[in-house]
């Protein structure tokens, strides 16, 4: 396949399409909204870097999330997202009361998730929300189909094992 | 009762939506860790007590001249009215406008309170435009953007100079900029890099890489 030249436009809007999710994705990695910022910015500086060895501009995204992930890993410090992190009100609960109840219980959530295994944290925030399929969670963080289901399904069941449900 | 699934998705929802859009950054925009963590930030309650005396005593000086026969007091006559009221501009308009940086000037005006940048934008030969905001200094989104290394990854080493640079030092930056291994500096680019540094440290060497710009060639005095 030939190699193309990624223009710095078709950046620029590859930055105003995807820049929101991937940082709300690298905040869910890392916990850390600076650092969040910080890795898609990195990111990008890597994709215009190497924007003339494009062989596939289609797959930017993909591109951009593999950076993403990278970059979270190497960031190396973890941080409690339940701690750090100021939860906002859902919108659909009826009740101040229930709202403190659900924030409570999401917090207690994403203690448990932040206590996971970096991989099983990887795959959960991949799969829950990107919506990603298996397929796709593999080749982002390359690994086999096969693991991104074991993976997913341990996690869930360490969860489940933690809040007494059913995974 | 709701799954675990959908509590991850719920969980997951609310920390995200923490992150809204017109709160990011814009792709050339200074890096967030460096975002007012400015060098001199531990000083900053004691510059705003002395801009705090500076004002009363301006305040008590200026009606004390105004009312001085022969000496009319004109606000405008300030360097720094003049510079924030006219609004200084240079010529560096990109060769090949482009289109405007996403989002970068929510937070253009966030890295320089008081002195909004117009929204960067980037030319088809890698030249940027504005470089300098309202009130003359330069622009952060431009500053980020040559020395996060945005033009192939390069830095020029005209911006890494201190402000007592010799007019020798300049122009050897310039040409090591322009010359060096691999450098992917070119006329314009590098005229705009030497443009920003000057600016900020205040040199008036008038380099220009495109007209007049005579390099050392190795191996000559």
């Amino acid at each position: 396949m030939s190699m193309r030249v990624l223009t710095q436009p078709e950046i620029e809007d590859l930055y105003r399409d995807h820049a929101l999710g991937l940082v709300r994705f690298a905040l869910l990695l890392t916990g850390d909204r600076a650092a969040a910022e910080d890795i898609v910015q990195d990111a990008f500086l890597g994709l215009h870097q190497r924007r003339d060895k494009v062989r596939d501009p289609g797959r930017m995204l993909g591109y951009l999330r593999i950076a993403v992930v990278n970059g979270s890993r190497s960031r190396h410090r973890r941080y409690l997202m339940a701690r750090r992190i100021r939860l906002e009100p859902l919108a659909t609960v009826p009740s101040a009361e229930a709202t403190v109840v659900a924030a409570e219980d999401q917090r207690a959530l994403l203690a448990a998730i932040d206590a996971l295994p970096r991989r099983r944290r990887e795959v959960l925030a991949l799969k829950y929300f990107l919506g990603l399929g298996e397929q796709d969670i593999a080749e982002i963080l390359g690994i086999s189909r096969g693991t991104v289901a074991s993976t997913a399904s341990r996690a869930l069941t360490a969860l489940a094992r933690q809040f007494r449900e059913e995974p | 009762m709701t799954s675990l699934e959908d509590r991850l998705r719920d969980a997951y929802r609310a920390v995200t939506d923490t992150v809204r859009e017109d709160e990011l950054p814009g792709l050339y925009d200074e890096r967030a860790r460096n975002r007012g963590r400015g060098r001199f930030s531990a000083f900053a309650p004691l510059a705003a007590a002395a801009a705090v005396v500076v004002t009363i005593v301006a305040g008590l000086a200026v009606p004390k001249l105004a009312s001085s026969p022969g000496r009319p007091v004109n606000p405008a006559s300030s360097r720094a009215a003049r510079a924030v009221g006219t609004g200084v501009s240079k010529p560096t308009a990109p060769s090949a406008p482009v289109r405007s940086a996403p989002m970068a000037t929510s937070s253009a005006s966030r890295t320089a309170p008081g002195a909004p940048c117009p929204t960067l934008t980037v030319g088809a030969d890698g030249t940027v435009a504005p470089l300098f905001c309202a009130n003359g200094t330069d622009n952060p989104a431009a500053l980020a953007y040559y020395q996060g290394g945005w033009v192939k990854g390069f830095t020029p080493k005209v911006l890494a100079l201190p402000a007592a640079a010799s007019y020798g030092q300049v122009v050897g930056a310039v040409c090591a900029d322009i010359f060096g291994h691999g450098s992917p500096m070119g006329l314009q680019t590098e005229q705009q890099a030497y443009d920003l540094a000057a600016n900020r440290a205040g040199w008036r060497y008038h380099i220009n890489t495109v007209n007049s710009l005579t390099c050392p060639v190795a191996g000559t005095s």
